[in-house]
């Protein structure tokens, strides 16, 4: 192809690049590397092919890596969407031992990354949609004040909003978390279902940070009554409570007359895991249970009779006189009738178990009632960069939507996570890379310490014996927000605490910090002893942030 | 290294229109199973992205067409979008009109096109300039060019004030058949914008953004520079203020490389030399700063009446300066599910609604709406088992319009000078419209 400024550029670079008389002359290969760079009269394919042959290039000082940089950084802020990304992609695999460096090329593209997004090109607002969630893996708060542009349009294909839900979601802040949950709640009653239960599920995993006001719209949408709507936020509402144990109050009264409406297999099965740990307060629970086990004879799906089964278990133990007689009529048919040998095995074992007596039935069923692992309450920790590096600027990140917000087929939370987190018989139920979050959340705690030599310890001699959740629902009362805390039942028991305060006055605001730790001797009794540990909290805080001010 | 093995065009109904091999990596088959997974998937649009064994289906939709290339999971999806764009854009630029019939009836230049644009799967040039010395093939145009070039001359061939404007059709004609129709020598400059907006259910302005850009397209068989003059007063970026009163304002803009400018800082102007065919010579993006009012604003009053049905009386006004006017407006309401039929009181009789059971929403359409005016309507719909709660699915109102001659951000073409003067009369239009990208207004 004689015709090309662009192509004669690449042969060029490419031909340079190999050879061992210019490459073992560094000074001359660099000159090779800088006249193509310089080059500006390649198209934009010569251009994006230049910088990915470039990639081969390491320079031999820092000096050189400043200069390659500079002199690409107009390429950085490309109209066009594949030299920006070329561009970025060669940065990030030039800096990777400079995490400052790629940090600041991130920033600096984000203009051109939302560009594309308002791109006239569906496809290419796509891409740009795909790429922008592997940036969000790196720093969580690039895009924080651009939420807008993320807000659905009418007329865009379901896949293309169902992007745009999942990086809504990741830039939840306390600033925009009104404004989004108000746009989300419309997309609720979308006429594509896939979008209506998208939205519906990005609610609840903002409602993991914001659990009161996601609730507020998942309980009012509940009072539309209808089938599709009510079947995707009761499981929504059953993967928030398994995540957040705190509002399980308000779920409780919410669920009754669900029972009415829902009529696909995955809503039903929510509601009845839902009954079954919440039975207790659910007071029409008993009977909800009797209509589905009145029709278990026609019923065809075999989850749907699994799940059944534990829960009407599980509401026996907390409500034996009203659930006697049915859960003697379900294992009955179970056992007598039901031709498939899962359900079967599986309500002979539970027959067998309650023979055992009540107290091992109890520890066999009434294990969990939330997510195991530790509940880290600030959302997903910042990944390397390195993790996504490789996939960017390829089609691997356009093929998949993440696992997370599928909500098809899927059982209840404690099968997930046990799917999930194969290794559950660590000492402290963590995953490896919650303990490393841990770990360097200890470690920034303790340099910060250090930093600014404000130890105060206290001690109580008495200690709350309570829930770990009712301590946290009482201290989220007084505004003392927790950022980790260990799961309960381990010992030394740990919670990492911060509060702030806002002073009319002045501008300034006031951050502290707070770490408590529970050895585990002591002996008292709850809440005369929880007030007291409060208020002793309160006041230390309230006194230190006078004097700190 | 990006390359593609294999390129096809479908029609939306499964039809081979163009297929071209590059590489000898993947049978002919893969049309088919390309298409089976597209019907395969429920929905509007099937993903940008599918794969099959180690082949990966890149695809755009361009004029009801599949645009697809097969390619290697390494390439970048962001070039082989804009090439696929590109590609369509030229097939635009030389038959005249994209539609599966233009696509037909020019098999043999398509052809040559691909031909010349990728060479083994590599991408050569998507320059009109460095391909009009290669494709031969003239186009055949489904269209006679008489009618519309008639509307053109004014009564008993003055030049009156009337015939200053541009039929709309006039940019869809291939760009080559001006070497050899006696050169009628043209340049379209099109400053198009796309407006976002929300608005809250209390008439806040929650979300406007601007995206607009100016086309150029070109027929002028020799290449001679433009000059184009932008606002004085234009400002771009956040801080930067230009002159006093209406300034415009533009927080980022981006030029097509081929864009000279020296004299922009100073005077606004901006300097190329167009090659023939479209090209986006400017983009830019203002948002949440719109200079004016937003254009619609809606109130309605939603209720149940005693016999059962849902009532909304819906108020639209319309806030664009008088002499303007909006046309194809159409308001879509969305309506409770179970919504079965409609009754509707308009208040002119060539405005219409209709139920859309599909969309489950409610759809006005208002031919033409001016500025300053303001429309009401009663829709009356039958709802079974209508409930308070239903009351909460009418959802937001999505409206879609066009406002001829109008940029929402009141970017402006002050002049547009041709040097040298080109030899023959050359004409030059500037066209302004906006269109609602997403124009929503919560109830």
């Amino acid at each position: 192809m004689p015709y090309l400024g662009g192509k004669e550029a690449v042969r060029e670079l490419r031909r340079a690049l190999s050879n061992p008389n210019i490459q073992s002359d560094p000074l001359r290969y660099r000159n090779v590397v800088l006249k193509v760079i310089r080059l500006k009269e390649c198209d934009i394919w010569g251009q994006s092919e230049v910088l990915r042959v470039l990639q081969r290039y390491r320079p031999q000082s820092e000096d050189e890596l400043f200069d390659i940089l500079s002199l690409l950084d107009s390429s950085l802020v490309s109209p066009h969407p594949p030299i920006m990304a070329a561009t970025l992609s060669l940065f990030l695999s030039l800096c990777s031992s400079l995490p400052a460096v790629s940090k600041a090329a991130l920033e600096r593209v984000r203009g051109p990354l939302l560009a594309a997004c308002g791109s006239g090109s569906r496809e290419m607002r796509f891409a740009a949609l795909c790429h922008i969630q592997l940036l969000l893996r790196s720093i969580p708060g690039l895009l924080g004040e651009h939420y807008k542009r993320f807000f659905c349009s009418y007329a865009e294909p379901a896949f293309i909003k169902r992007r745009k839900m999942q990086v809504l979601v990741e830039l939840v802040n306390d600033e925009n978390v009104v404004m989004i949950l108000d746009e989300l709640k419309g997309y609720c009653t979308d006429v594509n279902d896939d979008t209506a239960q998208a939205a519906i599920s990005a609610i609840g995993r903002i409602g993991r940070s914001y659990s009161d006001k996601s609730l507020e719209i998942l309980t009012g949408l509940l009072g539309l009554k209808q089938d599709q709507i009510t079947s995707a936020v009761v499981q929504t509402i059953r993967d928030l409570v398994w995540v957040c144990p705190q509002c399980s109050d308000t779920v409780s009264s919410a669920l009754e007359g669900c029972e009415e409406v829902l009529q696909d297999c995955q809503g039903k099965q929510a509601l009845l895991w839902l009954l079954g740990m919440y039975g207790e307060r659910v007071s029409s629970a008993p009977y909800t249970l009797e209509v589905y086990i009145d029709g278990v004879r026609s019923e065809t799906s075999l989850e749907m009779k699994m799940e059944l089964l534990t829960s009407t278990m599980r509401l026996f133990l907390c409500r034996p006189a009203e659930t006697q007689d049915m859960l003697g009529r379900l294992l009955h048919y179970c056992i007598e009738e039901e031709g498939d040998m899962c359900v079967r095995g599986q309500a002979l074992l539970y027959y067998r178990l309650l023979h055992c007596g009540i107290e091992e039935t109890r520890n066999v069923l009434q294990g969990q009632r939330s997510d195991p692992s530790m509940g880290v309450l600030i959302g997903r920790p910042a990944e390397p960069i390195s993790q996504w590096v490789s996939s960017f600027n390829t089609l691997e990140p356009l093929k998949y939507c993440s696992a997370e917000t599928e909500p098809a087929s899927r059982g209840s939370p404690e099968h997930l996570a046990s799917v999930l987190k194969p290794n559950t018989d660590l000492p402290d139920n963590l995953d490896c890379g919650q303990l490393q979050m841990l770990d360097q959340l200890t470690k920034t705690w303790f340099k910060l310490v250090k930093k600014y030599k404000l130890v105060e310890t206290i001690r109580c001699t008495a200690v709350p014996h309570c829930s770990p959740q009712n301590l946290h629902a009482a201290m989220q009362l007084v505004n003392i927000q927790t950022i980790a805390f260990s799961p309960s039942h381990s010992l030394p028991w740990k919670v990492f605490l911060y509060t702030h305060t806002l002073r009319a006055d002045t501008s300034s605001s006031t951050l502290i910090l707070g770490e408590l730790l529970y050895t585990g001797e002591a002996h008292q009794q709850y809440v005369s002893t929880l007030r007291a540990f409060l208020s002793v909290l309160t006041t230390v805080i309230h006194t230190l942030s006078s004097e700190m001010a | 290294m990006m390359r593609i093995s294999q390129l096809f065009i479908l029609s939306s109904k499964g039809d081979h229109l163009i297929y071209k091999d590059y590489r000898g990596e993947a049978g002919s088959d893969v049309v088919n199973v390309f298409y089976e997974k597209v019907t395969a998937l429920t929905g509007d649009q099937p993903p940008v992205v599918m794969s099959h064994r180690d082949l990966h289906f890149v695809h755009v939709r361009q004029g009801g067409l599949y645009w697809v290339a097969t390619t290697t999971e390494d390439s970048s999806p962001f070039a082989i979008i804009e090439f696929l764009n590109r590609l369509s854009a030229l097939v635009r630029d030389y038959c005249g009109s994209l539609s599966e019939k233009a696509v037909q009836m020019n098999f043999a230049l398509i052809y040559e096109l691909l031909d010349e644009v990728l060479d083994y799967g590599y991408i050569q040039t998507t320059s009109s300039d460095v391909l009009k010395n290669f494709i031969q093939t003239e186009a055949v145009s489904s269209r006679p060019f008489s009618l519309f070039d008639l509307s053109n001359v004014g009564l008993f061939g003055a030049e009156t004030q009337q015939s200053k404007v541009a039929p709309s059709s006039a940019a869809t004609r291939p760009i080559q058949s001006s070497r050899d129709q006696g050169g009628k020598s043209e340049i379209f400059v099109d400053v198009i914008e796309r407006m976002s907006v929300v608005i809250g259910s209390n008439g806040v302005l929650l979300k406007a953004d601007v995206e607009g850009e100016i086309r150029v397209k070109c027929y002028m068989p020799s290449c001679s520079e433009v000059r184009m003059g932008l606002n004085e007063e234009l400002s771009v970026g956040r801080s930067q203020l230009r002159g006093y009163g209406a300034a415009v304002r533009l927080h980022e803009c981006s030029f097509h490389q081929a864009v000279q400018l020296d004299d922009f800082h100073s005077h606004r102007i901006l300097r190329l030399c167009p090659s023939q065919g479209e090209q986006t010579v400017m983009q830019y993006q203002l948002s949440d700063d719109l200079p004016s009012a937003p254009p619609f604003r809606l109130f309605p009053t939603i209720e149940r009446d005693s016999a059962g049905r849902l009532l909304m009386y819906m108020k639209l006004r319309c806030d664009l300066p008088p002499k303007s006017a909006a046309v194809s407006v159409s308001a879509s309401i969305p309506v409770p599910r179970g919504s079965v039929s409609l009754s509707q009181e308009l208040s002119s009789p060539d405005q219409n609604a209709e139920l859309i059971l599909q969309n489950r929403a409610v759809v006005w359409r208002i031919p033409r709406f001016s500025g300053g005016t303001q429309l009401s309507a009663l829709f009356k719909v039958e709802v079974p088992g209508l409930s308070s709660a239903s009351l909460l699915e009418v959802g937001p109102v999505g409206l879609s319009f066009e406002l001829p001659k109008l940029t929402a951000t009141g970017l402006q073409v002050r002049f547009l000078r041709l040097s040298p003067v080109q030899p023959g009369p050359a004409q030059r239009w500037v066209r302004y419209v906006t269109h609602s990208d997403s124009y929503i207004i919560r109830v």
